[in-house]
């Protein structure tokens, strides 16, 4: 199954496998707010930390959840495979790493108001990419390149 | 792991309700959301021709390529931007399609200038210049392709 973790031609992922990811990170982060800024949450948020750090530092292909897609989900389907560049799905990964960084900075520092909004929001983003194939943090690249560029 | 280690001072109580409120709010939220950004992605919006009738002067996209002699569709894509082959496709589709079509594509990256003038606030984005090089209709994300080739056909924004 080794050939399922590796980009197709071209440097090209299968876009189901974020789609299937966010699913997945969806899952975490709601039970994580359900739980709360305490033991169980805080770990969940570490382990969904740690999935948002390979796929932003490593890439899409090392993302944990993109790994049981690409090992137990993939083989069972078929038809063609839809490809995307990985460059989208990487950039929101670290919007998501960005997030959930401040959930657990809420959580270490005692503030349930700062672990809650950015667990939501992160929640926001993995929901809307699972259901809507919506990615928000694409949606925002260009307008924190406008930001950017009204500074430089 | 006991109650109040896992879920904190109130144990499996307030803290679940109100975390459960929370998901709940988000997703209801975002599927509002999601619906309404379903329904109106790719729609073409025409736009109101401008008062001047002036000649108009060189067009800032003709450096990109050469203009279509009936319509110009102009893409701004990026890197970051899963959509923009999708949308290269049919946009290309349309201009293979229709003659005197063009299709023309823009990094927005490195046309921040256009992308501000322009108002371009994400990717794909894409503007339909008439066969003066007028501005007549936009469309943001995947374009509907019966709208685009309806769009590019700028006889029907006479009546608008």
């Amino acid at each position: 199954m080794a050939s399922n973790h590796q980009p197709a031609a071209g440097g090209q992922i299968d876009a189901r496998g974020p789609r299937f990811g966010a699913g997945i990170t969806a899952v975490v982060l709601a039970v994580a707010l359900i739980a709360g800024p305490h033991a169980l949450g805080t770990a969940l948020i570490i382990v969904q930390l740690l999935a948002f750090g390979l796929g932003s530092l490593v890439g899409p292909q090392a993302q944990p959840y993109g790994r049981i897609y690409a090992q137990f989900v993939k083989p069972r389907l078929a038809g063609p495979v839809p490809l995307e560049a990985p460059e989208p799905p990487r950039f929101a990964q670290t919007v998501g790493l960005v997030f959930a960084l401040v959930a657990l900075l809420g959580a270490v520092v005692g503030s349930p108001a700062l672990f809650t909004i950015a667990a939501a929001l992160a929640l926001g983003a993995a929901f809307l990419n699972a259901a809507f194939d919506y990615c928000l943090g694409c949606e925002m690249y260009l307008l924190i390149q406008r930001l950017k560029h009204r500074t430089a | 792991m006991d109650a109040q280690t896992a879920f904190g001072p109130y144990g499996f109580g307030f803290g679940v309700v109100s975390g459960t409120a929370v998901v709940l709010a988000v997703l209801l939220l975002g599927g509002a959301f999601g619906m309404w950004r379903k329904h109106t992605d790719g729609r073409v919006r025409a736009v109101a021709p401008t008062e001047a009738e002036a000649e108009p002067q060189v067009s800032p996209f003709s450096r990109f390529g050469e203009m279509g002699e009936r319509a110009t569709i102009v893409q701004f894509s990026s890197t970051v931007c899963a959509p923009c082959r999708a949308a290269k496709v049919i946009a290309t589709d349309v201009a293979a399609a229709v003659p005197g079509v063009r299709h023309l594509e823009i990094n927005a990256e490195e046309q921040m200038d256009l992308v501000r003038e322009f108002g371009i606030m994400r990717t794909p984005t894409i503007l339909v210049l008439d066969r003066r090089g007028q501005l007549s209709a936009r469309i943001s994300g995947v374009p509907r392709k019966d709208e685009l080739l309806v769009a590019v056909d700028d006889r029907r924004f006479e009546d608008i």
